[in-house]
Order: C-alpha cells, then sequence, then structure tokens
C-alpha cells in the first residue's frame, strides 16, 4: 500500500486543500470589501459521503482510472476543484457590495481551527503507523 | 500554491487601503488651499475609487486601486475680502472637504487594512503548520 493512498491520510489531504481554496476566497472577499457590486463568495461545503467514497475508491470516485501501466493516476483530492458559489453576508449597502468583515473573520477563524485540526490529525495518523511499526 | 495565491490577494488589498488612505490624506492636508488667483477654483476634493480584476497569473480576483475621481459637489464660499483669492463681491471659495467624511473615510480604510493583515496572519499560520508536519 502506498502510504499517502491510505484513506485516512488522503481524506484529511482533500480536507486540507479544501481549506486551502476556502481560505482563497475568504481572502477574496476581504480583499474586495470595499469594491462596488461585489458579491460575497463561498465554498460550497464539503460532503463527507462523498469524501469517504473518494478516498475508498467508490463509485463517485472522481480521479482519472488508469488502464494502463503508463499512465497516472490522479486522486480525486488532486483533481477535483472546489464549487464556488455566492454567499452574501448581509444584505447589499448601497454600493451593492454584500462583504461583512466581521462574517468574514468569523469564517477564517473557523477555517484555521478546522486546518488545525486536519494537521494534527494528520501527524497523529502518522504516529500511529510509526507505533504499528514499532519505530 | 493556494496559500501564497490568499496572501497575495490580501496583500493587493493592503496595497489598495494603503493608496486610498494617501487620497484621504491629501484632502485632509488640502482642506483649507484656497485658488492664488482673483475669484479662482480652490483644491477639489478627490475620492478613492477600488476596482476587482480577475488575474489570470494569480488565478483570484485581485483588488487595484483605481483612478482618483473628483468630487463635483459645490464648493464652500466664506465672505472674507481681504483674502487674495476673494472674488469681487469679496467671496473666498472653499475646498469642498468635510473633514468629519474623511475621517470617517479613514476608519473605513484602517478597518478594510486591519481585516487583510487578520487574513496574512490566519493564512501564515495555516502555512507553518503545513510546513511543521514535515519535522515529525
Amino acid at each position: 500500500m502506498n502510504l499517502p493512498d491510505s484513506p485516512l491520510l488522503s481524506m484529511l489531504k482533500s480536507r486540507m486543500s479544501w481549506l486551502e481554496a476556502r481560505q482563497n476566497v475568504l481572502s477574496q472577499n476581504v480583499a474586495n470589501a470595499d469594491t462596488p457590486g461585489y458579491a460575497a463568495r463561498d465554498l460550497k461545503p464539503m460532503d463527507f459521503e462523498s469524501l469517504v467514497k473518494g478516498a475508498t475508491g467508490g463509485a463517485f470516485n472522481a480521479g482519472l482510472s488508469t488502464t494502463d501501466a503508463r499512465h497516472i493516476a490522479i486522486s480525486p483530492a488532486s483533481a477535483g476543484s472546489f464549487d464556488e458559489s455566492d454567499a452574501p453576508d448581509t444584505e447589499a449597502n448601497p454600493l451593492g457590495n454584500s462583504v461583512s468583515l466581521e462574517q468574514e473573520m468569523i469564517k477564517v477563524a473557523d477555517t484555521q481551527a478546522q486546518f488545525q485540526a486536519a494537521t494534527n490529525l494528520y501527524s497523529k495518523a502518522i504516529q500511529l503507523m510509526r507505533t504499528a511499526i514499532g519505530h | 500554491m493556494d496559500f501564497t495565491q490568499s496572501m497575495i490577494v490580501a496583500a493587493s488589498g493592503m496595497r489598495t487601503q494603503t493608496d486610498r488612505m494617501r487620497v484621504i490624506a491629501e484632502n485632509i492636508a488640502n482642506a483649507n488651499s484656497t485658488a492664488t488667483t482673483a475669484g479662482g477654483d480652490p483644491y477639489r476634493r478627490r475620492i478613492a475609487t477600488v476596482t476587482s480584476s480577475f488575474d489570470r497569473e494569480v488565478g483570484a480576483t485581485l483588488v487595484t486601486p483605481g483612478k482618483p475621481a473628483p468630487d463635483m459637489s459645490d464648493f464652500r464660499k466664506q465672505y472674507d475680502p481681504g483674502n487674495p483669492a476673494a472674488d469681487k463681491s469679496g467671496y473666498v471659495k472653499l475646498p469642498n472637504v468635510n473633514s468629519l467624511v474623511e475621517i470617517m473615510d479613514m476608519r473605513e480604510a484602517q478597518r478594510s487594512y486591519e481585516a487583510d493583515l487578520t487574513i496574512m496572519d490566519a493564512t501564515k499560520s495555516m502555512l507553518s503548520r503545513t510546513v511543521d508536519l514535515l519535522r515529525r
């Protein structure tokens, strides 16, 4: 078994890339907090079920299938781009901008905490494997 | 990498707010600048503009400072016949700068700047956590 492809690690990996992408969207919202006509955006929440199916190679695996030895497999986590949608924080102000800095700060803090949880779980999983190989 | 991308976006926001601050500072500094000729127009207030554009290289919506637009509202008038800038009837035109408005604008710019800074901090800590995974 390829270590980084183990279900737990690849799930954590896709969780981390989702959080990374979300941080990117949030930073765009904050940077454009004073831009006339800008609508706040957010990523669609991560779906646990499809994540599990993707990690375990189930029916909804979005990665490329390899039918030849020379093909390169692409895991769903690296192939996936995440869905963005308009998510207004408040009603648009007279300039047509719907970003609320307070809401964005909450989202950023949440993303940061989730990311911390994911990285901690990742190192715990590595530790578990270390224990298993008696190191 | 996405984290650097987030930081570039936050930096573009900070740059724009700095530019806005500069325009506000110009307005406040020139709040009493009258014309040099009799009956001439004084300093006209300028408004900082903000535009957002999709940057293909970064792959994100960056924000850039636009060209400051002139505020076309009326000038204040004051009766001061001794002033060299006074017109025939003795009135001096004063800039259409309202310091209260400028202070509010400045606060808003400051708040947005701080929000961008928070994003920068959060992104940096997430990035360093990822790098920390290498250490164990």
